[in-house]
C-alpha cells in the first residue's frame, strides 16, 4: 500500500506549530491560558477538546496572530505570527485555513461568493476559481445552494459554507473552531471526510471543540484536552468505539 | 492585480451602492454643489486675472470724457480718433454712430469697457487700442498727448496709470478667489471622505473577513476607491452639464456677443469639462485616501 502524506510527514516529525510556555491572561481571557506546550507536526491532524470557555478561541487568535501571548512563543510554519510585519500578515493568512466560531460569513452575499473569496484574493485565474469552488461546495453538499444568499440559509448550512470558505484554496494548515458546532450528524460526517481528505493531501489540521464525538471522526487524528488552561493528551481508543461513547454519554447528560 | 481581483471589487462596488442609493445620492448631490462652486470660483477667478492682465497691457488706453457731455458731442470725439491711423480699435459704453449704422467703421465695438478701475469706480467712456509699435518709439506717449489735449477728454488713462490704479483691486480680487477656491477645494475633498467613513462604517463586516482571510493592503481597499471614484465620476458629469449649460445661457443673454467674463471657445470648453473631470475623480481619490488610514480601518 502507498504510504499517505500523513505516514510520510510523521515520519519526518517536523514540528509545524509550537506552543512553548504560552500564558495569556486579560480581563477578557481572565487566566484563560496557563502554560501551554503544545507541538503539533507538519501533516498531522490534532483535535483540542475543550468545554465551553476553556480558552479554544483565545488559542485559535494566538495561532492566527490576531493576538500575541503575555508569555512563551507561538510558533507557526516557523514564523511568529503575532510579530509578522503588516505587509506579511496577508501572505501568512493565505497559507491558512479558518474555520471561525462565529462563521463570519459575509451575508449579503451568495455561497459561491464566499466560498471563492480566499481564492480571489489569492488572485488565482477565474476558472480556477469556478471550478475549486463548486468542488468544494459538492465535496459537502452544497451544490444547489451555490447562488443562494447566505442569510437564506439554515444555521447547518451556513457551517458548511465556513467549512467549505476554509478549504477550498488547499491550505498549508487549516484551524477549526468549533467546525461541527451546529451540524446535525450525517452533515457532521460529511466534514469530516472533507477534513480528513484535506489532511491527506497534506494539510496540517487542528480542530477546536468540545463535541467529543467529532473528534472520534478524525482518522489518524490525536486528540488533546483543553482543561482549566492546560492541554492534556487523551490515550487513543478505537476511533467508532469513542464515536458512539461520547454519543451515549451526550444523552445521558441531557438525562 | 488581476482581472477577477478587479471585477470582484466592481462587483462589490455596485452591490453596494445598490443597497446604499441614499447615500450615494446625497454625497454626489453635496459633491456636485462642492464642484460647481470650485470650478465657478476658479473661472471667475482666471478670467479676472486674465482681464486685468490685458487691461494694463501696453499699447491700450482708457478714455474719460466731460459728463455733461451730449450723446453728439461724444460721437464726435469717436469720430475725430477713428481718424487716427495710430488707433486700430475703439469700444464705447454708449452706442456710437458705427452702431447705429450712420458710419462703417471697422474699428468700432460696443460694450462693457472695464470696471472699477476709473474716476470714482465708473466704466470708462471709451477704450481704445494703439497700432503695434516699439514701447520706445514714442508713438503712443505722442498720442495720449494729443488725446488730453482733446476738448472733450476729461483723462485718460495709459497702462501705467491702469496697473496703479488697479493694483489694490486686483490684490482683494486675487485673495477673495484663492480663498473661495480654497474653501471650496477643502469641502470638496471632505465629502467623498466622509462617504468613505460611512461607507467602512457600513461595511466593517467585510473588511474584517477579508483582512482575516488574508487581503493585502490594496485588495481591502480597493472596493472603496472605486465607490468613491464612482461618486467623483457622477458629481463631474453632473457639475459638467449644469457648467456647459449655465455657459451655453450666457451666450444665449448676450446674443450676437461673446459675454466678457465667461468667453470660452470649443477647445477651452472641451478643455474646461475634462478639468472638472480630472478635478472631480482627483478630489475623490484624495477624500478616500485620507479616510482609509491604517487608525480608520483598525477602528472599523
Amino acid at each position: 500500500m502507498a504510504p499517505t502524506s500523513h505516514d510520510s510527514t510523521k515520519s519526518l516529525r517536523l514540528p509545524f506549530v509550537q506552543c512553548l510556555h504560552v500564558v495569556k491572561s486579560g480581563i477578557k481571557y481572565a487566566d484563560v491560558l496557563r502554560d501551554i506546550e503544545l507541538t503539533v507536526f507538519k501533516g498531522e491532524i490534532v483535535c483540542i477538546l475543550g468545554a465551553s470557555s476553556s480558552g479554544k478561541t483565545a488559542l485559535v487568535k494566538l495561532l492566527l496572530g490576531l493576538e500575541s501571548p503575555d508569555e512563551g512563543q507561538v510558533v507557526v510554519g516557523g514564523i511568529s505570527p503575532a510579530s509578522l510585519h503588516s505587509r506579511d500578515v496577508a501572505l501568512f493568512r493565505r497559507q491558512v485555513g479558518v474555520v471561525f466560531q462565529d462563521l463570519k460569513l459575509l451575508m449579503r452575499k451568495t455561497v459561491f461568493e464566499n466560498v471563492s473569496f480566499p481564492l480571489v484574493l489569492a488572485e488565482k485565474p477565474r476558472e480556477y476559481v469556478e471550478n475549486k469552488t463548486r468542488q468544494s461546495l459538492r465535496d459537502l453538499g452544497l451544490e444547489r445552494k451555490i447562488y443562494a444568499k447566505c442569510f437564506n440559509l439554515s444555521r447547518c448550512e451556513q457551517q458548511l459554507v465556513a467549512v467549505a470558505r476554509a478549504t477550498v484554496h488547499d491550505p498549508v494548515f487549516l484551524l477549526a473552531d468549533e467546525p461541527a458546532a451546529h451540524l446535525e450528524e450525517d452533515h457532521a460526517l460529511r466534514v469530516a471526510d472533507h477534513l480528513n481528505a484535506l489532511n491527506i493531501r497534506g494539510t496540517t489540521v487542528i480542530i477546536l471543540t468540545r463535541d467529543a464525538a467529532f473528534a472520534g471522526l478524525m482518522k489518524h487524528g490525536r486528540t488533546l484536552s483543553l482543561n482549566q488552561g492546560r492541554i492534556m493528551e487523551i490515550p487513543p481508543t478505537g476511533q467508532q468505539d469513542r464515536y458512539f461513547l461520547a454519543h451515549t454519554g451526550r444523552e445521558l447528560l441531557r438525562k | 492585480m488581476t482581472w477577477s481581483l478587479f471585477l470582484h471589487a466592481l462587483k462589490h462596488t455596485c452591490n453596494d451602492l445598490k443597497e446604499n442609493p441614499f447615500i450615494l445620492t446625497a454625497a454626489t448631490l453635496a459633491f456636485t454643489c462642492c464642484l460647481l462652486i470650485l470650478s465657478f470660483s476658479w473661472i471667475a477667478h482666471t478670467s479676472l486675472r486674465n482681464h486685468f492682465l490685458t487691461m494694463t497691457s501696453e499699447g491700450r488706453a482708457l478714455i474719460y470724457l466731460h459728463e455733461k457731455l451730449g450723446h453728439q458731442e461724444r460721437e464726435l470725439v469717436v469720430s475725430e480718433i477713428r481718424k487716427w491711423p495710430e488707433i486700430v480699435r475703439i469700444q464705447t459704453t454708449f452706442r456710437n454712430d458705427a452702431q447705429s449704422g450712420k458710419s462703417s467703421g471697422e474699428k468700432d465695438y460696443s460694450g462693457n469697457v472695464f470696471l472699477g478701475a476709473g474716476i470714482d469706480g465708473l466704466s470708462a467712456d471709451i477704450e481704445i487700442r494703439f497700432r503695434p509699435v516699439e514701447p520706445s518709439s514714442g508713438e503712443i506717449d505722442a498720442t495720449l498727448v494729443k488725446l488730453r489735449q482733446l476738448p472733450q477728454v476729461a483723462e485718460v488713462f495709459d497702462a501705467g496709470i491702469l496697473r496703479e490704479r488697479i493694483e489694490p483691486i486686483r490684490s482683494v480680487y486675487d485673495l477673495t478667489g484663492e480663498g473661495v477656491i480654497a474653501v471650496s477645494a477643502l469641502l470638496a475633498v471632505l465629502i467623498p471622505s466622509i462617504f468613505t467613513r460611512l461607507s467602512l462604517a457600513t461595511q466593517r463586516q467585510e473588511l474584517e473577513v477579508a483582512e482575516l482571510l488574508g487581503a493585502a493592503r490594496l485588495q481591502s481597499r480597493l472596493p472603496f476607491y472605486f465607490e468613491t471614484i464612482t461618486l467623483g465620476i457622477l458629481a463631474s458629469i453632473l457639475c459638467n452639464a449644469a457648467i456647459l449649460y449655465l455657459l451655453w445661457q450666457a451666450g444665449v443673454l448676450f446674443p450676437g456677443e461673446n459675454p466678457r467674463l465667461i468667453r470660452w471657445s470649443v477647445s477651452e470648453t472641451l478643455f474646461l469639462t475634462a478639468g472638472i473631470t480630472l478635478c472631480g475623480i482627483a478630489l475623490s481619490w484624495f477624500g478616500c485616501w485620507l479616510s482609509l488610514t491604517e487608525n480608520s480601518l483598525r477602528r472599523a
